[in-house]
Order: C-alpha cells, then sequence, then structure tokens
C-alpha cells in the first residue's frame, strides 16, 4: 500500500493539472473575431510599435481626431470641430461635451493635456515622441532640455484644448490622428504607474474597452458604454486574434474561424487569385500601402561613394520583371521612393519615376562611376537581407541580377536586429530596408534621407537636397508649392542618392462578405466602431 | 537585504544539502540530496552563461527600423535597468531569479517575464503532456509490433514511417496531416484552443517525431531482448508468445525512459513551429522570438524554466530507472 | 503404453545465408516414464540442438526438421508449425539450460516469474500462484522462499538461479525434465548439490530425465542410460554402467579412455582424440568418425553404420561393435 501512495498522487496531480489546463480552452467566440498579427508590444499608446498594434489600440481609444479611412483627411472625434489660427500657428480643439473614459469618469481638456506631455517626457520612453516637435517646447522637452511647462498645450478651460507651434506644419492634423497621441487616464496612471495596462487596471476612451489578453491568442474587447457612439456601436465585442504567421490566419479563415484576417501568405495568393469566383479567393481584398521596399547603400564602402555607380545598381534592376514574377502578390514596381497614392498635404502627390531601364545606360553609368574613382571594376560585395524567405529570394533575384552589370554581391540573412545594427553601425554595403508611412505625406517618406535623419543610415548628405525639403517645410500652407519642392528632392534623391526602390507594398486581407465597413486603404488602418457583421 | 533570498537558494541551501548528503547514512537519500543541491547550483552557471551570451549578441531591444532619439533611449534603458554595468545587472537578475522574479519583459512591456511564463505554461503543459501520451501510446506498441514482425512487411512498413517521421521537417508533418483532417474532413479545428479537440492535432504533430525515436528504440530494444536466453526459459516453460514480448518490452522500457527524461522538456515547453502553425498560446515560441527580439529578460527566463525542468525531468527518468530496470542501481 | 519421449530417425537443419547445414542426421532416442538418459559428445556434436528440438525452442527459420519424428507422451510435435509444442512445453516437459545467469528474465521477480508460470498451467488465483510458487520453492531447496519471491534474478548466486530455473521447469508438473548441461556453469560442490537435487525430484515426482553433459562423472552420478552422440548421429546407447564399462565404438572408447580411473570423477572430463570434431558442413562421407578412428576400415568411408543392437539395451553404430578394441 505504501509503494502505491506516491504514485497515485504523482497521477492525481497531473491529471488535476490537465483538467485546470483544458478548462482554459474553452472560449466563446466574440461578434466578430479579427485574425490581426503578433501580440502587440503594448497597449499603452506610446509603447506599442506596429500597424497591428495600431489596429487594436483604435478600437480601445481615439484622438482627438481620427483618420477617415476613405478620404484619408482626419475626422472628428474626441474634438467636436477645430480652428486653425490665419498663420497656422494655434491650433484650437473644442472637445465634445460629456467625454467619459471607460470607468464612467469624465474626460475634460487638462486629461488631454496631461496625456500629451507624459508622451514627451523621456520618462516615459515613447517611440515616436518627435511626433510633436512642431509644437513649441516639445522638442526640448522630449530631450531632457526644457520643462514640460514650457510646452505650449494648454487646456484653458475643460473643453478646450489650444497647441502653439513655433513654425507652420503641413499636416499637424493628421500627426494627432496618430495612435501615439492617444489620451492615456491620468487617475489611473497615476495610481497604478507602469501597471496601468494589465487588464484589471485598463481604462481607455475609445469604442471598446479591454476584457482579456491572453498572450499569444487573443485580445477581447467589448462595447465600451461610456463611449460618446456608444448606442449607435453595430458590434458587442471583437476578439483580436494575436498570431503572427499568415499561413496560421489563411488556415483559421479558411476553417471559418476568422471573419477578418489581416494578412494572407504572399505564396498563397496565387491560387486565391485563379479562383475569383468562389470563397476565399473571392473574400480576398488587395490594396497599395504606404510602404516601400528598397536597398539602402551605404556611400563609405569603397565603389559607392560616387551617385553613378549607386545609379547603375539601380537602373539595372528591372522592377516590373520582380513584381511579376518573383513577387506575384500584387505588389507594384518602385520606380520612386514614395508610393503611388501618397498625398502632400491635402493634394496628391504624383511621384516622379526614375528614368526607365535600360542596361547600356546602367552598364556606362558603372564605368563612368569607377574612372573616377579610379577603379576598373566594382568590389564585391555583401547584401545583407533578413532570414525572412520573400527577403531571401529578393536578394538571391536581386544577386542574380547583378552578374548582368558583372557585379559580384554575397546575400548575406541576418536576423532582423542584427540587420539593423550593422546598419546603424554603419557596417553594410548594401542592405534590404523598408519604410512605412506614420502619416500620409510625401515628406514623411522624404525626409528619412535629411543629413539630419536618423533613418537615414547611408552616410549620404546631399546640401541641395537638404535645402529643397527645408524649402518644402517652410512652404506649409501652400501644398502645390510644397509639392513641388518634394518632388524636385525625390528626383535628387532617385538621380544622386544612396537607394534602389524595389516594390511598393501591397495589403492583403480576406474578409468574409457578411463583415460591412472594412475599407481598404493605404495606411492598413481600420476603424473597428464601423465594422459590422450583416448576414 | 535585496540578496539575500538568492544568498540562501543558491549558496546556502546547496551547501546545507551537500553536507547533510555527506552525513546522511543511507546512499540512496545521500545521492537524492546531492542531486537537490546540485539543481540550484546548475541553473546558476546556465543562467551565468546565458547571461553573458544574450548581451554579447549585437543590437538591442530598442533598436527599431526608426532610429530612437538617445534621450528616449536613455530613459528606456534606465527604465529597465539596462544602463548599469553587466555585473550589476547579473546580481539584479540572480537576486530576482531566487525570487522567481525575472523583472519586465523587454519586448511584451505589459507584461513581466513571470506573467509571460505562467500565461504560456497551460497550453505547453496541456500540448506537451498529450503529446507524450501519443508519443507512448504509438510509439510502444508500434515498435513492439515492429520487433515481432522483424523482417516482414508490418516491420518494413513501420521502419518506413519512423524514418520518414523522422527526416520531415514539422511543417511538413503538420500540412500532411492538417489538410485531409480540417480541411477535406473537417473533423479537428484548424488552429487556436477554443475547443478541447483543438489540442489532438497539434500534439500529435508534436508527439509524432518522439513517438518514431521510441518505436525506433523499442524496435531495437525488443529484437535485443528477444536475444536473450531468458526467451527460451519462459517458452520452455509453456508461457505464450504474448507474456514473452511482454517480457521483451519490458526490457527495452530503460532506453526508452531514459530517452524521454531528456526529450521530455523539450516536449513540455513546446515547440516554435507546431505553436505557430497551430496559434498555440504557449511558451515555444518564446525561445526563439525573445532570442529575435532581443528580449533579454524573457530569454533568461525561458533558459531557466527549461534548465529546471530538463534537470528535474532527468532526474526523475533517473529515479524511474531502477523502477524499470531492477539491475540499476541508484549511483 | 509408448515410451514418454521417443524421437526416431530426427533430421535438422539450419538454413543460414542461402546455405542448408544439416546439424541432426536422424538421431533416435527413447526414454521411459520414470527413466534418466545422458546424452554426451563433444562440443558441436548437436546435443542442444536435439534438446531444444523436442520442445521445438529453436528458431524456426533458420531451423527446419526435415525427417523424423518426435514423440512425447504420445503427442508428436515434430509435425506442423512449432506452436504444436505449446501443448507439451512446460506441462508434459520442462527444460533447463545451462547457463543461470542468463536464463532468468532480469526484471521479473522471482515470484511474479514462477507465478507467471504457475498459473499458464492452472486456473487459479495470483495469490494460489504465489502460494504455489513458495511450494515450488521450497521444493528445489531454496531457503526463506517467503523472501525470495521478492528478490530479483540478479540478486541470487547462480546455484539458487538455477535452482529457480528448475523450479520454473516444474511449475507446470512435467512429467519429463530436459536439463541442458545444467551444472557446467557452477562450481564443483554447487554442481554436486544441484545433482543431489535431480536425483531428488526424479524420486520423488517419479520424473523422467534427459540430462546433456560432456561430464562422464556427471552422468555416472545422475543416470541409468546413456546415449553418445557424435557430428548429429547416436553411435551408441546402452545402460550407464555397460556403456562405460564396456564401450563398443570407437568413439565411447576414446572418450572413456580419457577419463581417470579415480573415484573422485573429474568435473570435466577432457577428450583427447586425435584431430578435430568435423564441421557440420564438411561431413566426411560415411562413418562420420572415420577419420579420427584408428580402426577404420575402407568400407567405413562409403556408408553411414546404422544403429544396431547389440543386445536388448545396448546398442551401437558401428560395424566393429567394439572388436577393434
Ligand atoms: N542457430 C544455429 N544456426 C546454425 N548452426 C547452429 C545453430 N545452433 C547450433 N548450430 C550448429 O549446430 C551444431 C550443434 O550445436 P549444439 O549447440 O547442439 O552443440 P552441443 O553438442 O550442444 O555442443 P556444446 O557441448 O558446446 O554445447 C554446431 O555445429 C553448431 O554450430
Ligand atoms: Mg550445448
Amino acid at each position: 500500500m505504501h509503494s502505491l501512495r506516491l504514485p497515485l498522487i504523482a497521477l492525481a496531480t497531473v491529471l488535476a493539472l490537465l483538467l485546470w489546463c483544458f478548462s482554459l480552452t474553452g472560449t466563446a467566440p466574440a461578434d466578430l473575431v479579427i485574425g490581426n498579427g503578433p501580440d502587440p508590444r503594448s497597449l499603452d499608446p506610446a509603447q506599442a510599435q506596429s500597424v497591428a498594434d495600431a489596429r487594436v489600440l483604435a478600437s480601445l481609444f481615439e484622438g482627438l481626431v481620427i483618420p477617415d479611412p476613405l478620404s484619408g483627411t482626419p475626422a472628428a472625434a474626441m474634438a467636436q470641430h477645430w480652428t486653425e489660427s490665419q498663420d497656422g500657428l494655434r491650433w484650437s480643439f473644442t472637445l465634445r461635451p460629456g467625454l467619459k473614459w471607460s470607468d464612467g469618469r469624465a474626460i475634460d481638456a487638462p486629461d488631454i493635456a496631461w496625456s500629451m506631455l507624459r508622451f514627451l517626457k523621456p520618462a516615459t520612453g515613447a517611440r515616436m515622441a518627435d511626433l510633436l516637435d512642431a509644437v513649441i517646447g516639445a522638442e526640448d522637452c522630449r530631450r531632457g532640455r526644457g520643462p514640460a511647462s514650457a510646452v505650449a498645450i494648454e487646456a484653458p478651460d475643460a473643453s478646450t484644448l489650444i497647441f502653439r507651434l513655433r513654425e507652420r506644419h503641413p499636416c499637424f492634423l493628421k500627426l494627432l490622428a496618430q495612435f501615439p497621441l492617444y489620451p492615456v487616464p491620468r487617475h489611473v496612471y497615476e495610481k497604478h504607474g507602469a501597471a496601468w495596462t494589465s487588464a484589471q487596471h485598463f481604462v481607455s476612451n475609445g469604442p471598446f474597452r479591454l476584457v482579456h489578453w491572453r498572450l499569444r491568442d487573443r485580445i477581447r474587447v467589448e462595447r465600451n458604454p461610456h463611449w460618446r457612439d456608444a448606442a449607435q456601436l453595430p458590434l458587442g465585442s471583437i476578439d483580436w486574434r494575436c498570431i503572427d504567421s499568415p499561413a496560421t490566419l489563411l488556415n483559421l479563415y479558411v476553417a471559418g474561424a476568422l471573419d477578418i484576417a489581416m494578412d494572407v501568405p504572399l505564396s498563397a495568393i496565387p491560387a486565391l487569385l485563379a479562383s475569383p469566383g468562389s470563397a476565399p479567393g473571392s473574400d480576398l481584398r488587395r490594396h497599395p500601402r504606404l510602404g516601400t521596399f528598397f536597398l539602402r547603400m551605404n556611400v563609405a564602402q569603397p565603389g559607392f561613394a560616387h551617385s553613378a555607380v549607386r545609379r547603375a545598381l539601380s537602373l539595372v534592376v528591372d522592377r516590373d520583371l520582380l513584381c511579376s514574377q518573383l513577387l506575384r502578390g500584387g505588389e507594384e514596381p518602385a520606380w520612386s521612393f514614395t508610393p503611388t497614392g501618397m498625398h502632400c498635404g491635402a493634394l496628391p502627390y504624383s511621384a516622379l519615376r526614375a528614368s526607365p531601364l535600360s542596361l547600356d545606360e546602367a552598364r556606362a553609368e558603372l564605368r563612368i562611376g569607377l574612372q573616377a574613382q579610379g577603379m576598373s571594376t566594382l568590389p564585391a560585395f555583401e547584401l545583407l537581407h533578413t532570414t525572412d524567405p520573400l527577403d531571401s529570394s529578393v536578394a538571391e533575384w536581386l544577386q542574380h541580377r547583378y552578374t548582368i552589370l558583372g557585379v559580384t554581391c554575397k546575400t548575406v540573412a541576418l536576423d532582423a536586429q542584427s540587420l539593423r545594427t550593422r546598419m546603424a553601425d554603419g557596417d553594410y554595403a548594401m542592405a534590404r530596408s523598408s519604410w512605412m508611412a506614420d502619416y500620409d505625406d510625401a515628406s514623411n517618406y522624404l525626409e528619412c534621407f535629411e543629413s539630419s535623419s536618423g533613418a537615414n543610415r547611408t552616410g549620404w548628405s546631399h546640401a541641395p537636397y537638404d535645402a529643397l525639403l527645408r524649402e518644402a517645410r517652410s512652404l506649409a500652407g501652400a501644398d502645390a508649392e510644397r509639392a513641388a519642392k518634394l518632388r524636385a528632392a525625390e528626383a535628387l534623391l532617385l538621380h544622386e542618392g544612396p537607394i534602389v526602390p524595389l516594390f511598393h507594398y501591397c495589403s492583403r486581407s480576406l474578409v468574409q462578405p457578411y463583415v460591412r465597413g472594412f475599407e481598404p486603404n493605404p495606411l492598413e488602418w481600420l476603424n473597428p466602431a464601423a465594422l459590422r457583421v450583416q448576414r | 537585504m535585496e540578496h539575500l533570498p538568492a544568498v540562501l537558494l543558491f549558496v546556502l541551501t546547496p551547501v546545507v544539502l551537500l553536507v547533510c548528503a555527506r552525513r546522511s547514512c543511507s546512499a540512496r537519500r545521500g545521492s537524492l540530496l546531492r542531486r537537490a543541491a546540485w539543481l540550484p547550483l546548475t541553473v546558476l552557471c546556465v543562467h551565468a552563461l546565458s547571461f553573458a551570451l544574450v548581451h554579447a549578441v549585437p543590437g538591442g531591444p530598442f533598436d527599431d527600423d526608426r532610429p530612437l532619439a538617445a534621450e528616449t533611449r536613455a530613459a528606456l534603458e534606465a527604465r529597465f535597468g539596462l544602463d548599469r554595468p553587466a555585473f550589476e545587472q547579473w546580481l539584479h537578475a540572480v537576486s530576482g531569479m531566487a525570487r522567481a522574479e525575472f523583472g519586465p519583459s523587454l519586448a511584451h512591456r505589459d507584461h513581466s517575464v513571470t506573467e509571460v511564463l505562467v500565461a504560456g505554461a497551460p497550453a505547453s503543459l496541456l500540448l506537451g503532456a498529450l503529446a507524450l501520451a501519443w508519443t507512448l501510446a504509438l510509439g510502444i506498441p508500434f515498435g513492439l509490433w515492429a520487433a515481432l514482425r522483424r523482417g516482414r512487411s508490418a516491420d518494413l512498413t513501420i521502419s518506413a514511417c519512423i524514418a520518414l517521421l523522422l527526416a520531415l521537417p514539422t511543417f511538413v508533418l503538420t500540412g500532411l496531416l492538417l489538410i485531409p483532417l480540417v480541411f477535406w474532413w473537417k473533423l479537428l479545428p484548424a488552429a487556436g484552443l477554443d475547443q478541447p479537440s483543438a489540442v489532438l492535432l497539434p500534439s500529435l504533430c508534436l508527439g509524432l517525431p518522439f513517438a518514431a525515436q521510441v518505436a525506433r528504440l523499442v524496435r531495437s530494444g525488443v529484437a535485443e531482448a528477444l536475444q536473450g536466453e531468458w526467451r527460451r526459459t519462459l517458452v520452455a516453460a509453456g508461457l505464450p508468445e504474448r507474456a514473452v514480448a511482454f517480457a521483451a518490452l519490458r526490457l527495452s522500457l530503460v532506453s526508452v525512459v531514459a530517452f524521454l527524461g531528456n526529450a521530455a522538456a523539450g516536449v513540455l515547453t513546446g515547440s516554435l513551429v507546431v505553436e505557430q502553425i497551430f496559434a498555440i498560446p504557449g511558451l515555444g515560441a518564446h525561445f526563439v522570438e525573445s532570442a529575435l527580439n532581443r528580449d533579454f529578460t524573457l530569454a533568461l527566463g525561458m533558459v531557466v524554466l527549461y534548465t529546471a525542468l530538463a534537470y528535474v525531468l532527468n532526474w526523475a527518468a533517473d529515479l524511474m530507472l531502477p523502477v524499470v530496470d531492477p539491475r540499476v542501481e541508484l549511483s | 503404453m509408448s515410451a514418454l519421449l521417443e524421437v526416431r530417425g530426427l533430421r535438422l537443419e539450419f538454413n543460414t545465408a542461402g546455405r542448408s547445414i544439416e546439424v541432426l542426421r536422424g538421431v533416435d532416442l527413447t526414454l521411459e516414464r520414470g527413466g534418466s538418459l545422458a546424452l554426451v559428445g563433444e562440443s558441436g556434436s548437436g546435443k542442444s540442438v536435439t534438446a531444444q528440438s523436442l520442445l521445438r525452442l529453436l528458431d524456426e527459420p533458420p531451423a527446419r526438421i526435415t525427417a523424423g519424428s518426435i514423440h512425447i507422451a504420445g503427442r508428436c510435435v515434430s509435425e506442423g508449425p512449432a506452436c504444436v509444442a505449446n501443448a507439451v512445453r512446460g506441462s508434459v516437459a520442462g527444460m533447463v539450460f545451462q547457463d543461470p545467469q542468463s536464463a532468468l528474465h532480469p526484471c521479473t521477480r522471482i515470484g511474479a516469474a514462477l507465478a507467471a508460470v504457475v498459473r499458464q498451467h492452472r486456473h487459479c488465483t495470483w495469490r494460489e500462484a504465489e502460494q504455489r510458487s513458495l511450494e515450488l520453492l521450497m521444493e528445489v531447496g531454496l531457503d526463506a522462499p517467503q523472501r525470495r519471491v521478492e528478490q530479483w534474478p540478479h540478486q541470487l548466486s547462480g546455484g539458487l538461479r538455477q535452482r529457480v530455473a528448475i523450479a520454473m521447469a516444474l511449475a507446470g508438473d512435467p512429467q519429463l525434465l530436459i536439463a541442458d548441461e545444467p551444472t557446467t556453469a557452477l562450481d564443483a560442490t554447487v554442481q554436486a548439490r544441484v545433482l543431489g537435487l535431480l536425483s531428488r525430484l526424479r524420486a520423488q515426482r517419479g520424473l523422467a530425465l534427459l540430462l546433456i553433459t560432456h561430464d562422464l562423472g556427471v552422468v555416472a552420478a545422475a543416470a541409468d542410460e546413456m546415449a553418445v552422440m557424435y557430428a548429429g548421429r547416436i553411435v551408441e546407447q546402452g545402460p550407464v554402467r555397460e556403456v562405460l564399462a564396456q564401450p563398443l565404438h570407437p568413439y565411447s572408447q576414446a572418450l572413456r579412455q580419457a577419463l581417470p580411473r579415480t573415484d573422485a570423477l573429474p568435473r570435466c572430463a577432457p577428450v583427447s582424440l586425435r584431430g578435430l570434431p568435423p564441421l557440420p558442413e564438411h561431413l566426411p562421407t560415411g562413418c562420420a568418425f572415420h577419420p579420427r578412428c584408428s580402426h577404420a576400415l575402407p568400407a567405413c568411408a562409403l556408408e553411414v553404420p546404422a544403429l544396431v543392437a547389440r543386445n536388448a539395451q545396448h546398442s551401437v553404430a558401428c560395424p566393429l561393435e567394439g572388436q577393434g578394441a
């Protein structure tokens, strides 16, 4: 008997443990299940990172204004209306009456001002803290050089918020619609500190409120009864499924477990396109994204110093071939750095196209560039890319392509973080890169390659380019003139610059036919309050 | 004062246990105590090594496509304690570890590492336990069958399956099972853990390669055991083939237990591929992702968890060995 | 009533790697109920193969009975698949092997091993089977059987293990015990005790004994009859006394000469014969012994001599019938 007791206890423990584990498996589905992407880095707007994070946050929060997916221009949200002073330096927002946090507490203008200042404080560690640099005192504050009190964000009364800018900004309203600027509940933050994002404390101001977050599984949100328009909200709850593999999203979608899949594996696109008449092929929604996949070149590397060499390496790449043969997911060949469909303020910004492919030209440019540097051939260089399968195949394709010029490059696969480090250290010759627009304005793209920009990382510094961008900034009120400057800058970038734009991303999603209110748009933004199910 | 639990756990406990082991009169108890003493020391060593490794790789948790302003980076580093000297950070990590606290996760900023581990444990445990069940339920009978039909078609088929299962990458295997079971016949859910039946397929995919290993071990073990002279004694005494087969199986279990002692920790902490394909909210993915994200704290937490689990399971296997084979003495 | 064990013209070959090697070439053996027969012969002569083929213990393939018959207690075990021997294994004939080290399953307790065999042969509960195991252990002379049943084989000495093996062979209450060199691996004093046990069991149970050995001393001590085997055939059979006193076959004579004339018989008689025993795959024609035989006639190389009865009990397979000596 004695010898049996221990095994029995062990067995009972294991069974109890398994039962407990099993009890976690049952979850009733929400009204709408969206296959989103990896777990958000954080539900703190200042810490969140990716487009997928932003979608979840958009269901929990709203800013003063929100992007309108159709027009791209911001629409009223917390702010009922706003006025811009004649010189564009003073913005005054009037809040809707009766705004409340999801715990029922009223939201007033000082709350929002406090939240903006928290966003700026270095201790917050906000990733995009430079977003508000146009506001007087903001840059000093985020760099720890000035007090928060010097920042010109004021709340003269409970329903008015005033921003004063140090210079006119071309798209200040678009900035304010950005997710990092969603308001953070001061009363919760001051009580719980960094733990305010945990599910039991979490308070937000958007159409939905947080129910629970199971890591690597889902974030469940439910209708926020205190939201300004709660009665009109079509959905009672949403499950944001945290799934990082597009293949799994597709499996779940095909099996009927998802209403929306926010990503589709590239490899499945040809099959989906082949059957446009029946599901899931008929549910595929594609839309050009404001995102560019490009190569960076390090001008400090031997051979890359001369722009003709860089131009040759760009000219020889046939983007049409790349997109039609290799990618086949609807990506658009990138003949410019800014994606098509980009705006300049309120006007469409029609990007300049790089000169079309000519092999002879490319060879000639290479020869000229090398001669100018006293070289006969371009030394073999490394092409850094990530271990992502798409990246690797693009890199191999390029490697093959460059043999046309007689240029040898070696592809080197690195994990994303190592690649970033090598780029930041300038320890590379050519590396894959991408840029996703934060907001729809061409300047958001072109400013990357200003000499002073931290996103530059190529060592390329071109005074005329910097001057053109500076001039464009000063023309903040006049979109047409600004667009002309930006186009001139982009022409310089494409001709002299350190980049080879390859393709513009394409967003791919699967949406069940009964889901309404899903508007594909260049920022992959989703308005959760507009989504509804109509079976 | 902050380091008191760490000193207790990593210095005092092993010393006390080792002294007790030396003093103890029974060899069995002595070895148990010694084993227990080495657990914290092993964990500490692995932790120190991993700490050094993790901090040696290029890149940090705050690197991003969008370069971070120096002030913001400094603030973040201060917040997560990464601005202190490495040795101090390590001491801090060790004393946290003694209280089962690994600090905040750097990639899951709303969660502490302990929370992340606790959140992932049930799914991984459930999946792993079922995978182990599959491993035994499939590996042993098929291995036995192959051994008893050695050289005949059943054996050849099973051996071919074993070779295939061991060679196939997990994602191919899952695809082969997923397509018919989920998409053609619609028997099981595609992914997630929303229904109890959802664990069947992922646990099978996780367990099958291990089942193949076990089947191989059992097959060769039984075949070898059947060469033993005891077999003639049993047959001559009139025992049926079934009894002989079970007696042979009994002998082959030694290698199975030894194998599982090593493999079980891996099964229980899950696999990246299976968890990704089936959207299982388990621990397996953190192993790879924490490394890719440079989530130092989570990576260390995973390493410590895995080390402790592997140690304990190996220990359990060693304790099991004399039960399975009485000739093995506890050393 | 027929004899307990009757083997007639048994031929057996091994098919390995496409070649077939005939190892038994017409073995004749008879053992009456309660009798005891010793089978002696040089290493490789086929004694063990004979013994194992009686219970069909050899793997088939490679082994195959090509001719002849085996009857145990009137049942034919040589025809059909190996499992026909199930009817006699343990219940009519038990078997004990040479090496007690490996003869017991290493991971089964003594008691459980015995009880399993007991339950195989009689319908009873585990408890009754355990009780019976204790009796069996007592019968084979183990002290403190209560303690022994809890022990593992590796915790017992060689002699005790051999006793347990004997108990297992007896658990089905057989009438015949086949013992293949049961004492070779034991040291002298233990050997004598195990032999004593076998004699006692014969007397108490009326057990017939087929004893295989190299050791003529053992033969004299434990058997009434003996058969001499050479290269897969019985060359001489008769009462032990008679064969030892007056061996008729030249091979038996050589064996006998190798035995010193002392009362304390040596454990292993060194057999000093001219030449080496033939390999079964290169058997000489005619009498397999003729190349080593000092009396060989030209006819010996041509014809295999039949086993001819010299008198009622004693037969020999040699045309000289002892004349040459
Ligand atoms: N499984 C087998 N396959 C092939 N040949 C075998 C096999 N078993 C035995 N033999 C051969 O049969 C012959 C007789 O072997 P056996 O074991 O009966 O000899 P033995 O008389 O018992 O000798 P020993 O005194 O050494 O035990 C030997 O030549 C041996 O090589
Ligand atoms: Mg033998």
